[in-house]
């Protein structure tokens, strides 16, 4: 239970003042997105036993050995997050969409007499940080954000109460307690939010013995982060209209609504490796192996704390003194966990199954190197990591056929990837349909396009612990156009 | 720094067990399809129909090799050898290509016949190839400058002389 209240506290997307760094801010770089290649996510992303294109520096590197010809590829992605949030049974459907390059690369093999020495490098788009939340519900409790903020005086300890948000927005006593504000409150919200990883892969490949190909992608990473928040608490009902929120300031007699404002910008940067073996058993089958060396990911990351008080006409704005204190500059590093993936592909008349299963213990995420951040709360937040997550499997299975006459090639698949925190119900993981189909003209020039469908479950709360929690359907779509040329 | 250590024992195990790769060079022939054993095709073309091609045939299947290894070294020399024989400066000039095809340059008419005496009166052919293809080797030889008459594309080296 103490578990659970402590797993409770620190998922909760939207925090307090201080906008402390949580454990979702390391699981946003540390779980995977849908990757890179059309091809890759009709099947489900089950291509670490196929990669014999220029997606293989993404999924398996080794895989690169297996190009004969100097391919060129480039991809578009369209991406849309639909969130059904519901706050006190009240639902409201909200969605955001992204169009990025999703994949740009060159293959060059090398001429042998024998074997394979293949090279490439790459842009990648791996992961789309598009998300929107809106919810809205009146809270019939005795408690509000105003209230948690007036308690919580984060990260405010040891300051006056002079500094605390309610007390400079009227909404509060002279001694900085909210006495008169007793829940009973409409709160609403939205967070949009925008971004993704992206990494300049270079990578190589060569077959080491027959049928047997060993490779490496280095990849320097990069990426955006922005975070939008705006939260709002109105006395819909009426029910302050009579009460001075700050007892002997007659304007807050008619208090209508508390806005506050979140706007979190990170600059990620980063490198890691990638190192990659695949087997071609006979013209049966390929075995491929992956493992995916910590990435360390550095934030430098910006917060921006805006906050505003409404008594009928009047409008009263924190004081930018106090909107300094709270916004803040700080840098910081994710490292992620080891991710480990075995792969088997098999192709009978035409017909290709494919499968693989990818083991990450997030337990091993990690912050580290703070810098405008104490080391005891990474420390603290490390220690909560190892609590509150767990190791995960994650499966993707696909299928292909080619029919040979008209040079057109069928696929569907299927991606699972299960909650990283301990506990969560099998509807927390996430869980993708994803179908596609190839063309090829010419023998040159592919076009592959893919759909990939995905549903799960979350929920954050808006502060304290289950007092006003959005629980949220989401849905995603992803539409994926790759083309690539072979000389 | 796990990463580089990976990295390195991976490679040092390549190194040490020797690697089944092997690379063409330009001191060897240009790999083709008739010089190269077929590794194990994923996409048999009964299946796969074109997309087999588009996966198993190397690049360099698809292209003429590089001119330089078209003609034996050896016949190249030969024709350098001929060409140098002349006593030339200009091997860069575009009427190289022409001087050096494949045909035979076409007789002289103007080349005196005392400029190409047989060395013995009794010359057989074989005697007459052999002393004609030490003087080329010489170069800048006495007979040079009849070389360069037989050769009767080189009508841009008359101006000079």
């Amino acid at each position: 239970m103490k578990v659970l209240k402590v797993l409770l506290l620190t998922i909760f997307i939207f925090s307090v003042v201080s906008q402390a760094q949580t454990i979702s801010d390391a699981l946003r770089v540390s779980e995977s997105g849908l990757g890179v290649g059309a091809r890759a996510l009709g099947m489900g992303n089950a291509y670490n036993g196929i990669s014999d294109d220029a997606s293989a520096m993404y999924f398996n590197p080794a895989g690169l050995g297996l190009i004969k010809r100097i391919e060129v590829a480039g991809g578009l992605d369209y991406f849309n997050f639909n969130n059904n949030a519901a706050l006190y049974n009240n639902k409201t459907d909200y969605s955001s969409s992204a169009t990025n390059f999703n994949q740009i690369g060159f293959v060059f093999p090398f001429p042998t007499l024998q074997g394979s020495l293949v090279f490439g490098m790459a842009y990648n788009k791996s992961k789309d940080l598009t998300s929107a939340l809106k919810f809205n519900g009146f809270n019939f409790g005795s408690h509000s954000m105003i209230q948690y903020l007036e308690e919580a005086k984060t990260p405010i300890d040891g300051q006056s109460y002079k500094n605390s948000v309610p007390y400079n927005l009227f909404l509060s006593d002279d001694n900085g307690n909210v006495s008169t504000i007793n829940g009973n409150l409409n709160q609403s919200g939205t967070t949009l939010q925008e971004g993704g990883l992206d990494s300049w892969t270079f990578s190589g490949s060569m077959e080491v013995s027959k049928n047997l190909y060993v490779g490496a992608s280095l990849n320097v990473n990069s990426g955006t982060f922005n975070s939008n928040r705006e939260y709002y608490e109105d006395d819909s009902k009426g029910n302050y209209d009579t009460t001075e929120t700050a007892p002997g300031n007659s304007f807050t007699k008619n208090f209508t609504t508390f806005y506050r404002n979140d706007i979190l910008d990170w600059e990620i940067s980063g490198w890691d490796l990638k190192i990659g073996t695949l087997y071609q058993l006979s013209k049966l089958a390929r075995f491929g192996a992956t493992i995916q060396l910590p990435k360390t990911y550095t934030i430098k990351e910006t917060y921006t704390f805006d906050a505003r008080s409404e008594f009928g006409s009047n409008i009263v704005d924190l004081p930018s003194d106090l909107k300094d204190y709270f916004s803040d500059k700080v840098e910081y590093d994710i490292t992620t966990p080891f991710v480990f993936t075995g792969a088997a592909s098999v192709t009978v008349k035409g017909l290709i199954f494919s499968g693989e299963a990818t083991l990450t213990d997030y337990t091993q995420t990690q912050f580290s190197n703070p810098k405008g951040i104490s080391t005891s709360y990474f420390a603290s937040l490390n220690k909560d990591m190892k609590e509150l997550l767990r190791a995960v499997a994650a499966i993707n299975i696909g299928l292909e056929y080619t029919i040979p006459r008209v040079g057109v090639r069928v696929r569907g698949g299927f991606i699972s990837q299960p909650s990283p925190y301990k506990g969560d119900p099998s509807d927390f993981g996430r869980k993708y349909l994803t179908g596609g189909i190839g063309f090829l003209a010419d023998e040159t020039f592919a076009v592959d396009v893919a759909y990939a469908h995905g549903w799960w479950k979350t929920y954050g709360d808006n502060y304290g612990t289950n007092l006003s929690r959005v629980y949220q359907d989401i849905t995603t779509d992803k539409m994926l156009v790759t083309f690539s040329y072979r000389f | 720094m796990k990463a580089l250590k990976l990295l390195a024992f991976g490679i040092t195990m390549i190194a040490v067990q020797g690697c089944y790769t092997v690379l063409w060079t330009p001191d060897v022939a240009f790999p083709t399809k008739e010089l190269r054993e077929d590794s194990d095709s994923f996409y048999e073309e009964i299946y796969y129909g074109e997309y087999s091609r588009y996966y198993e045939i190397p690049w360099w299947y698809t292209i003429p090799p590089p001119p330089s290894f078209v003609t034996p070294v050896r016949v190249r020399d030969t024709q350098e050898t001929l060409l140098r024989s002349g006593g030339t400066t200009d091997r860069g000039t575009p009427e190289r290509p022409i001087l050096i095809g494949t045909n035979p340059p076409p007789p002289s008419r103007d080349q005196p016949p005392s400029t190409n005496p047989p060395t013995t009166d009794g010359d057989n052919s074989s005697t007459k190839t052999e002393s004609t293809t030490k003087e080329r080797e010489k170069g800048n030889s006495s007979n040079s400058r009849d070389t360069r008459n037989n050769d009767g594309s080189r009508s841009s080296d008359t101006p000079r002389r």
